[in-house]
């Protein structure tokens, strides 16, 4: 595959782009948490349509009452059919196509937006949306008619437009995946971190989101680079930077640095700690690190953030 | 009629000592859903005072009762609903009840699935409890969704605490939209920091000690800032900039309510009632409770002796 034919999607209005060109009924939301229509989007003299390959930078769920199309995610072509739930996970190198549209639904959210609004850490509570291979699911009537009603309820809220419309939406959002889990992954526990799995990706992001709980819970107070992160799997560092950049589309530091832009912003919201903890807790050497690192990567500096954030 | 003083403050507890029903459902502590118009409840009905550490969340769809807490008391009519307060005084009686249904959970119950409390959803600022009637299509929403909770609580999903957490926070968010419908109210007064949630959260956790007699000092900024391990003067700052209340408005408002419920609902002596708060000489209680209220604590209780008699010979 060449490079140039991969495209990353980090702005709302590009994903409008791919997913259909239009903004209306059709896909409602924001850059955070949007919903599709996808029989509004693909109107039948324009199918069959395709996406090209992309990366996206937030999760989505595809959730097909009655359609016909192809997915690939990382390489592994799917049949989409009648009755299939598939979740994708950020970073994944997908490409959709529709050959029949009836009926499809899709949602698309950000990590940051179920943390916010709901106060969920995907890590604790939906562990496999973040470490498993998402194989499509098969849904029954029963559960179609759950998640639809659930659906309905997220469009009307979306546009209600309420005060609350954030929260109700996120608050919707843990119910539709509370579903999911309960019926697919009951009982499902992460690994602990000392178990080798063959996929280094999955490892690296396990290692780090253990990290990073550990030090949201002040239970660690020091930061680990990629070099860390490839001893702890018993790889060179230039070898996990090259699998990260060629699976994710981004580097080991900028996956870290991303994780430690919402480690920050939590933080940050919390006002138990000085700005000065904050960036020892993170592993700056100096305050000034911290801020230059912080402004330019959210257009704040901490102190306005937090300003902000207790307005 | 005086209901019996209690300082029982769990659940099941509660349920147990009014001889009610404890359903094998009711498997924990932290969460609970009655119907109560099933329980066999014989009406009139008189509840004993108590001190639940949990909030009440009732749904009435018919129904008439009344709901005392602390020193409001709330009356409650069908297609009303109600949410009120742990850490407070309770009782509650029923003169009629068709269908009305209760959730009681706990704070741990709320902090584990909703990290930041009931605040961030719910603005019960300093009031014990909100009440409010509903329209009829917001009503059969709740309904809907109360049976929807019951039929989780007794099912054996795994993750059944998580749905009807879930369900829960969506009912306060509706509460919280009809509120600001009512009250014309924007997004706006209190602000919200960890702080000032823990700083609540122990000086309801002093009062509880005080009463139950475990403690015998009423805890001031001082004793607070040292708990949390802050300065004094940054605790009164921050507590005063989010909530527009001092600590000490905070706590005196608190220790004048807990006061007043038990001078007007209980047969406690002045001087029982002076010690259990810390007051070292009556003369001291009394001149606290008349700064305060402008009102000597003995003719609120022989007011409302007065008052209360009235009504029931009214009746």
């Amino acid at each position: 595959m060449e490079n140039d034919k991969k495209q990353k999607f980090t702005d709302f209005y590009e994903t409008v782009k791919i997913m259909g060109n239009e903004l209306s009924d059709g896909h409602i939301g924001n850059e955070e948490f949007s919903f599709v229509n996808s029989k509004i989007l693909h109107r039948e003299h324009e199918l069959p349509w395709s996406t090209p390959l992309f990366y996206t930078t937030f999760f989505s769920i595809g959730f097909v009452i009655d359609a016909y199309g192809k997915i690939i995610v990382d390489k592994l072509p799917f049949n989409i059919k009648p009755g299939m739930l598939f979740v994708n996970k950020p970073g994944e190198l997908q490409q959709l196509t529709w050959d029949v549209m009836n009926e499809s639904y899709g949602l698309c959210f950000t990590e940051n937006f179920i943390s916010k609004y709901a106060g969920i850490s995907i890590y604790k509570t939906f562990p496999f949306l973040l470490f498993e291979r998402q194989i499509p699911l098969h849904t029954t009537m029963e559960m179609q008619e759950e998640l639809k009603k659930i659906l309905l309820q997220i469009v009307y809220e979306l546009k209600r437009d309420s005060p609350l419309k954030n929260k109700i939406c996120a608050n919707l959002l843990t119910r539709f995946l509370l579903r999911i889990k309960q019926e697919y992954w009951e009982g499902y526990a992460i690994h602990s971190p000392e178990i080798r799995d063959p996929d280094i990706v999955k490892n690296f992001i396990q290692n780090m989101e253990y990290h990073y709980d550990q030090l949201l819970k002040g239970k660690v107070s020091h930061i680990l680079h990629i070099k860390d992160y490839a001893k702890m799997q018993q790889l060179h560092e230039n070898y996990l930077s090259s699998v990260l950049k060629e699976k994710t589309g981004k580097t080991g530091g900028q996956l870290i640095a991303e994780k430690t832009l919402n480690a920050a912003k939590f933080l940050i919201a919390d006002s138990r700690f000085s700005i000065k903890e904050i960036s020892y807790m993170l592993g700056f050497s100096y305050l000034s690190y911290f801020s230059i690192f912080f402004k330019k990567h959210t257009g704040h500096s901490p102190v306005d953030y937090r300003k902000k954030n207790l307005q | 009629m005086i209901p019996q003083l209690t300082t029982l403050s769990n659940f099941k507890d509660c349920i147990a000592y009014m001889n009610l029903p404890v359903y094998k459902y009711l498997d924990n502590d932290d969460f609970g859903i009655l119907k109560v118009h099933e329980m066999g409840i014989s009406l009139p009905f008189q509840s004993p005072t108590f001190r639940p550490l949990f909030y009440t969340f009732t749904i009435v769809t018919r129904g008439i009762g009344t709901y005392i807490i602390g020193n409001d008391t709330f009356e409650l009519r069908s297609n009303h609903v109600i949410i009120t307060r742990p850490d407070a005084f309770f009782a509650s009686s029923w003169t009629q009840m068709d269908k009305v249904y209760n959730i009681t959970f706990n704070k741990n119950f709320l902090t584990e699935y909703l990290p930041e409390g009931i605040d961030d959803i719910f603005e019960l600022g300093a009031k014990n409890g909100y009440s409010c009637s509903l329209p009829q299509e917001t009503m059969d929403y709740f309904e809907k969704t109360c049976l929807e909770i019951y039929n989780t609580a007794v099912s054996t999903l795994s993750c059944k605490d998580e749905f009807m957490a879930n369900l829960i926070i969506n009912l306060l968010f509706f509460l919280q939209l009809q509120k600001y419908n009512t009250e014309n109210l924007k997004n706006q007064s209190e602000k919200h920091s960890p702080i000032v949630t823990a700083f609540r959260q122990n000086m309801e956790n002093n009062f509880n000690k005080l009463v139950s007699g475990e403690n015998v000092t009423l805890m001031r900024t001082k004793e607070h800032a040292n708990l949390l391990n802050i300065n004094e003067n940054y605790l009164s700052k921050v507590v005063s900039s989010c909530t527009n209340k001092t600590v000490n408005e905070w706590i005196n408002e608190k220790l004048i309510d807990e006061i007043k419920y038990l001078l007007k609902h209980s047969d406690k002596s002045m001087k029982e009632i002076a010690k259990m708060f810390g007051f070292k000489n009556l003369n001291y209680f009394y001149s606290y409770f008349k700064t305060k209220t402008q009102n000597a604590p003995g003719s609120i209780r022989k007011e409302y002796n007065h008052y209360s008699q009235e009504q029931s010979s009214f009746f």
